[in-house]
């Protein structure tokens, strides 16, 4: 079995807990992982997580999520456990206003242009966000999961569309220069537990 | 009919990425009864959707949250009664 790599975490903006998007990058770059990949959470939030590679066990009360990724013989799974007490300490400089340019915001889609040195994923999050706010600018919604399909860093124009709602579960795709790359699916309300 | 039906809808569910791998498929027990989790619930309506070329409104998800359930929703829907 390979060594359980280290997430290097840390929260951003005035949050208290992990980024969506500041998460996935450190799963990426924790584990050298190449698209496609897949990122689910439940209850992620300002504390320190470690990544397991035994079989993921939903049922662990300190469970926080699941990170999948590669293809065929190259998949691999590897599962999120908080620490619980041990806080994130560190913050990142970077402002979400810093991380895209030339942003437009329509009703159901909004585009910018993605700028070196941030993900696709970070900067489409963020992005989602913003249409969000502006489309259900009453309504609390968490990401439930991401999925990269795309290169996890590229250049050029993103876009995120309002897909559809199912239940209490908003769809969210994406789009870089107009090639799907991913969606994210959010929830309205944390995600119903299985039993223990 | 009604096997081939239910026998199409398990592999569709099969298809999604599931939080738990079930050996098995129970027809009647709901998804959360079983293990899954309502992420699960969704995409298994969304795999559904791409096998039988159809689409859930937003208001069938809580009904339709079992293999049994989904196969009444599709014979329903077939006969213009969902």
């Amino acid at each position: 079995m390979d060594p359980i790599p280290t997430l290097d975490l840390a929260l951003s903006e005035a949050r208290a807990y992990v980024f969506a998007g500041d998460l996935f990058d450190a799963l990426v770059g924790a584990s050298g992982a190449a698209p496609p990949a897949r990122m689910r959470l439940r209850r992620v939030g300002g504390e320190v997580m470690e990544l397991r590679q035994d079989a993921p066990r939903p049922s662990d009360p300190d469970y926080c999520g699941l990170f999948s990724h590669g293809e065929g013989d190259a998949a691999r799974v590897l599962w999120l456990r908080r620490r619980p007490g041990e806080v994130i300490a560190r913050r990142l400089a970077v402002r979400d206003k810093d991380v895209l340019a030339d942003l437009e915001l329509g009703h159901d889609s909004a585009t910018a242009r993605l700028l070196d040195g941030f993900s696709v994923a970070k900067s489409a999050l963020i992005l989602a966000v913003a249409l969000i706010d502006e489309a259900f600018p009453h309504d609390t919604w968490d990401l439930s999961e991401l999925r990269a399909d795309g290169p996890f860093h590229r250049t050029g124009r993103v876009r995120v569309d309002l897909d559809r709602r199912l239940g209490r579960f908003l769809v969210i795709l994406v789009h870089v220069d107009d090639v799907y790359w991913g969606q994210f699916t959010l929830a309205s309300t944390p995600l119903a537990e299985p039993p223990a | 009919m009604t096997n081939s039906l239910h026998d199409k809808i398990i592999a569709a569910a099969r298809e999604a990425d599931l939080t738990v791998d079930l050996v098995e498929f129970d027809r009647e027990l709901d998804f959360y009864t079983q293990g899954l989790d309502s992420l699960d619930h969704v995409q298994i309506l969304m795999k559904v959707e791409e096998t039988f070329g159809m689409r859930f409104a937003d208001t069938d998800f809580d009904e339709c949250n079992s293999i049994d359930r989904i196969a009444a929703f599709l014979q329903r829907s077939a006969h213009g009664g969902a």
